[in-house]
């Protein structure tokens, strides 16, 4: 029953999205109206079998149906039911029908707010944009990724359940949807980039119509990331949370070219510049969430996250392919329309702190991926493998991290187009002071280790520089009379609170990875150990048998205080215990409890090792996670109409004191110069 | 205090708490060279952990060889590392600086000084252009009116 309703359910999306393709292609080629707003219908026709198919594989799961062969393999009798419904998404195929119905649903949004301009050749290419790479995941769910295909032979009276590092901790009900909502989100701006340079109607309006959607996604992905960061802390057991794996990379990289684009695009909303780039930036965006799948769903790459191997790699890699040649394609046949008019006139300038913020992150992207698929290509050469780990991760993105944290320090007291000393000097003064003086104070406090001061001098000076906006934007919605909290919103202000999240993921990031202890303690019932300056004592253990897994958990007090208990887990099928740390996090520093090895009942020795990890400020990185997602809200929040908000009257006033009058954009782009940043556009005229 | 002063005494400031705070105090301990050692080289056994994070067995016997080197003092942490990898080759989490894997580490930094000064050319190119001509007197008379004009 499950079986048939999810494969038909697969079929209807499938034939959906293929016949919503036809009919706005035909619709675009005859200049037919009807065609298109009839195109835009298939998307509820696509929304409707994805759901459906969510539908069948949930109560399959929920009703343990294991005729199908992905719910033998991802659950059991025994699996809690939060585990059994996030079993949707513990391995591929169920996966990839998550991806087919966020991405649905996008579809569907994106059509009932574009519904009155339903005709207009640009959203209807960018309809037919988002059709197709939903035609492409249905064409795999249909295919090789079918979750509901019937095993073969009797159905078996058991299954085995998920991968038990996937049912260990709740955050897996979190991290993956989220991921997968950032992921997918870029298809949009996508969608709209190949529309707009389909339709030739290169101007600002499609960035404007896009603007929100990609912060959203921006902001879905940013929170997905630092969810899996805390996952892998919570779970996995060795005390840190990134380890430069693969499926980390993979995620990581389009939120790198992400960032660069929401900052590059406002020197084209500004000056009409980058339209290349920018353009680039999301076809990168989009071509890397695809590229993530391939490396970490075909198996390719050997990480602690490949659950899964199986034979889409070629479709996926296929896929990537083309759209990776239809993008530079289209860019190539357009190149003379997007050539931009404006210059840069002083590097020293907001657009010139763009353009490194740009290059920077651009440099961040090509280490991580040239680290990420190089043992690919090494072996490809030479044959045998060859690893690229942490260390060289590390020793090459330090330098870009503290230049990417000086920009955020200075670009936000940067005027567009050129600036004066005594502008810096009045701008800079106290963050760069805050910034100082945190060095030395560290340095008096007994901290010891360039690259950690480094990043707290950095960090303190970019933190300062973004309370500095903040505070004159609230000072500033004061003295206009609107009420406080308008003073926060809007880009340029949710963007400094979102600054701020960075900072404490920084200080958090080089806190915890610097000044860190670990030990392994062998203890008996009752012995204490110290380490950095807190004290653990052995209680003794226990054994708890539950329907999935026996549990075999030490009692640990820290500090005389609240007890702790780190445990190792055995579940029927795996041959390794699986261990789940304890950890009491504290604003200052967490410890972190593992249980190495457990009492062995058979030589009857009590002791227990229980290793000790103690890292400072590790609660930062989640709060800076956060604070992050809290300003991209901000930074999406719909603005006050009629009012510009203070906090950027500063920056447009400032330039035309300094520099007197400069030349003037010959294509005056709807920038903000003409229309407040962050207010919506009247709708372009179809043309 | 004069605005340049300011800035030179925080450059000094800055520039003195960083030479006393890059000192380290005191020599690593045997643990923490150990630690050093260890996530430099990958666990052969389990995907992608390094042998100072890892607690499977042959992590834990590579560590424990390392420590036994590291108590008797008398290799450098290179040595060490590289009699490890003698018996276990590939583990090597830090690619080699010589062959292919210089590749690895030489090619972010070749492509960012070629884009860093293909830009920076570029905007020296524009700034020599010459500026653009002066407005003439038509032009003025034009703003004149457009600004008188209610």
């Amino acid at each position: 029953m499950n079986a048939i309703l999810g494969t038909a359910a697969v079929a209807l999306a499938l034939a959906g999205s293929v016949l919503g393709v036809i009919t706005l292609a035909t619709g675009l080629k005859r200049g037919d109206a009807r065609f298109l707003r009839a195109g835009q219908r298939y998307v509820w026709v696509v929304l409707l079998g994805a759901v459906l198919a969510t539908i069948a594989m949930q109560s399959a799961l929920v009703g343990h149906d294991f005729a199908l062969d992905y719910v033998a393999r991802n659950n059991s009798r025994a699996t809690p039911l939060l585990y059994t419904i996030t079993g949707m998404w513990s391995a591929l195929e169920g996966s990839i029908l998550l991806w087919g119905l966020i991405l649905a649903g996008y579809l569907a949004v994106m059509a009932r707010h574009f519904r009155s301009r339903a005709s207009d050749p640009l959203v209807a290419w960018a309809t037919l944009t988002g059709l197709v790479v939903a035609a492409f995941f249905f064409l795999l769910l249909a295919g090789p990724a079918n979750p509901f295909k019937v095993g073969t032979g009797p159905t078996p009276l058991d299954g085995l359940g998920p991968n038990p590092l996937l049912q260990n901790h709740p955050l897996v009900a979190f991290h993956p949807p989220m991921l997968y909502l950032g992921y997918v989100g870029f298809t949009i701006p996508f969608a709209f980039a190949i529309a707009a340079l389909a339709t030739g109607r290169l101007g600002e309006g499609w960035l404007v119509e896009t603007r929100r959607w990609s912060l959203f996604a921006w902001g879905f992905l940013t929170v997905g990331v630092v969810l899996g960061a805390w996952w892998s802390y919570e779970v996995l057991g060795w005390g840190g949370y990134w380890a430069w794996d693969p499926v980390e990379n993979a995620s990581f990289l389009p939120w790198l070219t992400a960032t660069a684009y929401l900052h590059s695009v406002m020197v084209q909303e500004r000056r009409g510049m980058l339209r290349v780039w920018n353009l680039s930036l999301l076809v990168a965006t989009f071509s890397l969430t695809i590229l993530g799948t391939f490396l970490t769903r075909s198996g390719v790459l050997d990480s602690v996250h490949a659950f899964s191997e199986s034979a889409i790699g070629p479709m996926i890699l296929a896929f990537f392919a083309v759209v990776v040649a239809v993008s530079v394609g289209l860019v190539a046949w357009r190149g003379d329309q997007l050539r931009s008019p404006g210059t840069i006139d002083s590097p020293v300038s907001r657009e010139g702190a763009f353009l490194a913020n740009n290059v920077a992150f651009g440099a961040f992207a090509f280490v991580v991926l040239l680290g990420t698929v190089f043992p690919l290509i090494a072996e490809a050469i030479r044959g045998d493998r060859l690893s690229v780990g942490a260390p060289y991760f590390e020793r090459m993105t330090m330098p870009i991290g503290f230049t990417l944290l000086f920009l955020m320090a200075v670009a936000p007291a940067l005027p567009w187009r050129r600036t004066s000393t005594e502008v810096l000097h009045r701008r800079l003064l106290w963050p760069a002071w805050a910034g100082v003086l945190t060095v030395v104070a560290c340095v008096a406090f007994g901290l010891r280790g360039f690259g950690p001061l480094v990043a707290f001098g950095l960090a303190a000076f970019a933190g300062a520089a973004a309370v500095r906006q903040l505070v004159l934007s609230v000072r500033g919605a004061r003295a206009q009379g609107t009420p406080l909290w308008r003073g926060l919103t809007g880009r340029a202000n949710g963007g400094m609170i979102v600054h701020l999240g960075v900072v404490l993921i920084a200080v958090g990031f080089a806190a915890s990875s610097s000044f860190g202890h670990s030990h392994q303690f062998r203890l008996a019932p009752g012995e204490s150990a110290t380490l950095a300056g807190h004290t653990v004592t052995y209680l003794g253990f226990d054994v708890v048998d539950q329907p999935n897994k026996r549990t075999f958990r030490a009692r640990v007090r820290i500090d005389g205080g609240k007890v702790y208990a780190p445990a190792l887990h055995q579940f029927p099928g795996a041959s390794l215990a699986i261990g789940s740390p304890s950890v009491r996090s504290g604003p200052i520093d967490d410890v972190y409890l593992t249980l190495v090895a457990a009492p062995d009942a058979s030589t009857a020795d009590p002791t227990a090792v229980i290793g000790v990890n103690i890292q400072p400020l590790v609660a930062w990185l989640w709060t800076g996670g956060a604070v992050m997602g809290f300003g991209t809200l901000l930074a999406a929040w719909p603005r006050d109409r009629r009012r510009r908000t203070p906090g950027e009257a500063e920056a447009p006033a400032a330039p035309a004191a300094a520099a007197g009058p400069g030349p003037v954009d010959a294509d005056a782009p709807p920038g903000p110069d003409a229309v407040p940043a962050d207010q919506p556009l009247p709708a372009e005229v179809p043309g | 205090m004069s605005r340049r002063a300011a800035w030179v005494v925080m450059g000094v400031l800055l520039v003195g708490a960083l030479a006393i705070g890059s000192q380290r105090d005191g020599p690593l301990t045997d643990e923490a060279r150990v630690r050093r050692i260890g996530s430099d080289l990958r666990c052969p056994t389990c995907q992608g952990m390094s042998v100072a994070d890892s607690e499977a067995p042959a992590a834990v016997g590579i560590r424990e060889e390392i420590s036994r080197r590291v108590a008797a003092g008398r290799e450098t942490d290179g040595q060490i590392k590289d009699y490890i990898l003698g018996l276990y080759p590939n583990i090597s989490l830090r690619p080699e600086t010589h062959g292919l894997g210089l590749v690895v580490w030489a090619l972010p930094v070749v492509a960012a000084v070629v884009v860093v000064g293909a830009l920076a050319a570029v905007v020296v190119r524009r700034r020599r252009r010459p500026p653009p001509p002066g407005l003439s007197d038509d032009d003025r008379l034009l703003v004149e009116q457009a600004l008188r004009s209610p």
